[in-house]
């Protein structure tokens, strides 16, 4: 490991532009991702995401830019770069005609460091153990998953990327994925790049989300400040007297929306603190509504109900 | 790299495509030799009729009068060098036969396996090659396998030279198993016998005619390891097009396709060697070399085997450049 | 990881394979390149040349066995009779040269002529003997089948057209010599008679059409003066003429020209 700073980014996508056919698919998309962190890209589908992840595993070249690994440059030193690299792209396609052992032993040749026992233990870690000796045109979409998912670690990648990886798999199976990616970034200290377009998942699993329409990143935000701030009605038989008092101590514009309604944007954590305010200036409150909070608001304003380009 | 072109050849051995050749070869083989036993009382007529032989006649007089006949001709002082080289090289031959109490009539087993691969080096083994080379690529471009074999930090260029070094190991294994085909079906019929038969090579072309003074005899088995050493290369050029087209197109059938008629429209463009220029330089009618070892060619001006090679050569050098340029530049969209 | 033996039997065979080839190719290569031997094709030139001595005549025999003399017990042939009966006729010396060969069809007997090393002889002849086809014409007597006809029509027209070129190219070489042509007779005694009998009249009609024209040239029938007398006239391998018939032939070529002969 060449001079690993916990502070230095796994992945480094720097001003990446890119044109298929004549149409933009990527303006400007900047992004880092850090060792043990969890990065979430989403975005509805057409917006870039694939494409992205395709120039990150060096598929197609970007227009402009640079693709930057573990601190050696995609473009000039491939083999550095992408040794570092596990991924899944779209589906998983295999050989169908091979096992799912010789297949994943095929892809263990191409690289020096990988044993059989390497092997074994990812294959148990994917939970493939009984099916692993059958013909992979004889797995579900689940299985092939799961295969995917057992090639793209064997190798102990510094940066893992999965697209749309929860595609087929159970709810049970979904929560396994959620707890392996957990242990691979917090325990092994993999930067996991995942792409998706499920928007629970995305906030149920990472640290830090990207989102994506129209190849343009929107925003790039930590997941825990999200749900930071709520916007709330409140029902009170005073409702100038609760305005002015939000204006004054703490400084929030808000409008009344009705005879008795008031609405304005707070922090989820002064939630309390206001309404005891309220009471305590007399004013009666009948109840409060919070709206918002969740990345599916977040995004859906963001991107103004993306249709697909 | 030893371990991509292992993986590689084993895919295709998965694939069964290999199993698929060799069984369309004993098949083909088969029907083959049985045809030519059949149709060995027409084909000793037609023989027997081109020597001067009367079917009734014995054979042995006939040949040793001929013999004769030769010697004397030999001796003439109008003989000119062309007939003098022809004369000598058939007096061996039939001095061969003589001495091994054989019919020059009868097909050996040696004859017959020689005959099979002159015939069938300029359409069906290419055949056979664009079978195993077609999908090299454009199989794992449709099936998204492809995107597995490139993410692994090894470099493009890496990755498709193992393709191609693992077609050249499967070609050199489909050749010599013609080889050993043909000679253990045709031992069935034709019996094992016939490698030290006199054949005559040794023609050259100069100046759009067939110049025989240079013609000696060779052993069967070595007229036969020089058809065999031809028909490799022959297979290696139509392998590696056929490998390029593979990386350029993503349908395998589109790609079996293209190369089908390039193959039937060497056929077609034979008949037009002799007046229009442009034909000869296409890789497709250049490859019936053996022709020009066996003399059995109609001399076009300006080709001979040193052309021929030369385009063959320069079409593969070509489809090597183009597959790995564009492969490595290519965007892998599936 | 597995090893597999197929890959290792691939492996195995692939090497051998290559010794093999690349032993045929390099064989191969060097059969078909470099520099032909020398030919002497347009090159004249035999250590006989025939002298264009004034009070000498010429006479060059070509063709095939009959040409040659061969089934001549006394081993003569037309060669060896014919100059005795000139003798008679005119008081130079006669050279004979002979470049008969047993067995020659058409084609060889054209390439002999093409071939430019008896350009001299020819030039020199002043009278040619010409005896061709005879084998040409067996070759599809042993048909017995629809495809009989077919094969003798094609020999013929192959024989026909060569010996035009042979007689277009001695006469650009030698417009004064006379040409004798020869014809074929019926060496079979009657099996299918009637059959062979057109098969060779045919031929030797056509024969006469090709030097029609030429006012040097004569053909010399041999048919009905061989029909009734195959036990007299043929050899022991009741192919060719014998002593007796060689006689025959060279006395009806003598007649043929005599007043030829007298204005030399």
């Amino acid at each position: 490991m060449v001079g690993v700073f916990m502070n230095e980014p796994v992945l480094q996508l720097t001003n990446i532009y890119k044109k298929i056919k004549g149409k933009d698919i990527l303006r400007d998309v900047n992004l880092s991702v850090y060792p043990s962190e969890i990065f979430g890209f989403l975005g509805a589908n057409g917006a870039g995401k694939t494409t992205t992840i395709r120039i990150i595993a060096g598929l197609i070249k970007p227009d402009l830019g640079k693709v930057t690994i573990g601190g050696f440059s995609l473009d000039s030193d491939f083999v550095r770069a992408m040794s570092q690299v596990g991924c899944i792209i779209e589906s998983p396609d295999m050989y169908k005609f091979l096992t799912g052992m010789e297949n994943l032993q095929q892809l263990a040749a191409m690289s020096s460091r990988i044993t059989q026992d390497r092997i074994d233990e990812v294959v148990e870690l994917v939970g493939l153990q009984h099916r692993i000796e059958d013909k992979v045109d004889t797995y579900s979409l689940g299985m092939k998953q799961r295969l995917g998912i057992a090639q793209a670690i064997m190798g102990r990648p510094r940066l893992l990327i999965l697209d749309e990886p929860a595609n087929g798999l159970d709810p049970a199976g979904i929560a396994e994925l959620r707890q392996l990616i957990r242990r691979l970034a917090y325990d092994e200290g993999m930067a996991v790049f995942v792409s998706s377009h499920i928007l629970a998942e995305v906030q149920q699993i990472c640290d830090t989300v990207a989102i994506i329409s129209r190849g343009v990143i929107l925003n790039t935000l930590k997941v825990k400040e999200i749900g930071k701030d709520v916007m709330v009605e409140w029902q009170v038989d005073k409702p100038s007297l609760a305005m002015e008092l939000l204006k004054e101590r703490w400084d929030i514009a808000a409008e009344q929306t009705g005879k008795n309604r008031v609405r304005a944007v707070i922090e989820r954590v002064m939630a309390e603190d206001i309404n005891q305010a309220f009471i305590a200036e007399g004013i009666r409150l009948a109840y409060c509504e919070a709206h918002g909070g969740t990345l599916e608001d977040l995004f859906l304003n963001l991107t103004g109900g993306d249709e697909i380009v | 790299m030893y371990r991509l072109v292992q993986n590689e050849v084993v895919k295709m051995l998965k694939k069964k495509r290999l199993y698929i050749v060799l069984g369309i070869l004993l098949v083909m083989i088969s029907a083959f030799a049985y045809g030519q036993y059949h149709s060995l009382d027409r084909t000793r007529e037609q023989l027997t009729r081109r020597i001067g032989m009367t079917e009734a006649g014995d054979w042995r007089k006939i040949a040793e009068q001929q013999i004769i006949d030769m010697k004397s001709r030999l001796d003439s002082p109008y003989i000119n060098e062309q007939n003098r080289s022809t004369t000598r090289v058939r007096m061996e031959q039939l001095q061969y036969y003589l001495d091994n109490n054989i019919n020059p009539v009868d097909i050996s087993g040696a004859r017959f396996t020689t005959r099979f691969i002159e015939q069938s080096i300029y359409l069906f083994l290419p055949l056979l090659m664009i079978l195993l080379a077609a999908d090299m690529v454009s199989g794992e471009l449709a099936g998204g396998t492809i995107k597995l074999l490139l993410v692994r930090g090894v470099p493009r260029w890496k990755v498709l030279l193992s393709k191609y070094l693992a077609l050249l190991l499967l070609e050199l294994n489909v050749v010599f198993f013609t080889l050993l085909i043909s000679v253990a079906v045709s031992g069935i019929f034709f019996g094992y016998g016939g490698w030290t038969e006199p054949v005559a090579t040794g023609f050259q072309v100069a100046a759009g005619q067939l110049v025989t003074s240079s013609v000696v005899n060779v052993p069967q088995w070595q007229y036969l390891l020089m058809v065999y050493g031809l028909a490799y290369f022959v297979m290696v050029v139509v392998g590696t097009v056929s490998f390029m087209i593979s990386v350029l197109v993503k349908s395998t059938a589109a790609s079996i396709g293209i190369m089908l008629s390039t193959l039937v429209s060497g056929s077609f463009l034979n008949s037009f060697l002799a007046d229009w220029t442009l034909p000869r330089y296409l890789f497709m009618v250049n490859m019936r070399l053996t022709d020009y070892i066996s003399g059995s060619l109609r001399p076009i001006e300006g080709m001979n085997m040193t052309f021929s090679l030369t385009v063959l050569a320069v079409w593969m050098a070509a489809a090597i450049v183009v597959s790995f340029w564009y492969f490595s530049k290519r965007d892998i969209l599936v | 990881m597995p090893k597999s033996y197929a890959w290792y039997g691939i492996v195995a065979i692939a090497v051998v394979s290559l010794v093999f080839i690349v032993f045929g190719f390099v064989q191969a290569v060097k059969f078909t390149t470099g520099s032909p031997a020398p030919q002497a094709a347009a090159v004249s030139g035999t250590d006989n040349k025939p002298v264009k001595d004034a009070n000498v005549i010429n006479l060059l025999i070509i063709g095939d066995s009959i040409a040659k003399g061969t089934g001549d017990e006394k081993f003569k042939g037309i060669g060896g009779y014919l100059p005795d009966l000139m003798k008679s006729q005119t008081s130079k010396d006669i050279a004979v040269d002979n470049a008969g060969i047993d067995g020659a069809k058409i084609t060889d007997l054209l390439q002999l002529v093409k071939g430019g090393r008896m350009d001299n002889a020819l030039e020199a002849a002043d009278f040619v003997i010409i005896s061709i086809g005879g084998n040409d014409l067996r070759e599809i007597q042993s048909l017995t089948d629809v495809s009989r006809e077919a094969a003798y029509q094609e020999n013929r027209a192959a024989y026909l057209a060569g010996l035009k070129e042979i007689t277009q190219k001695i006469r650009t070489l030698n417009n004064n010599s006379v040409l004798i042509i020869i014809g074929l007779y019926d060496p079979t005694a009657a099996d299918n008679a009637n059959e062979n009998a057109r098969l060779i009249s045919e031929w030797n009609y056509q024969t006469q059409l090709v030097i029609a024209g030429d006012q040097k040239a004569v053909f010399i029938p041999t048919y009905d003066l061989f029909k009734l007398n195959l036990d007299r006239f043929m050899a022991a391998d009741k192919l060719h003429p014998n002593s007796t018939g060689y006689q025959m032939i060279s006395y009806s070529i003598s007649k043929g020209i005599e007043s030829v002969l007298s204005h030399l």
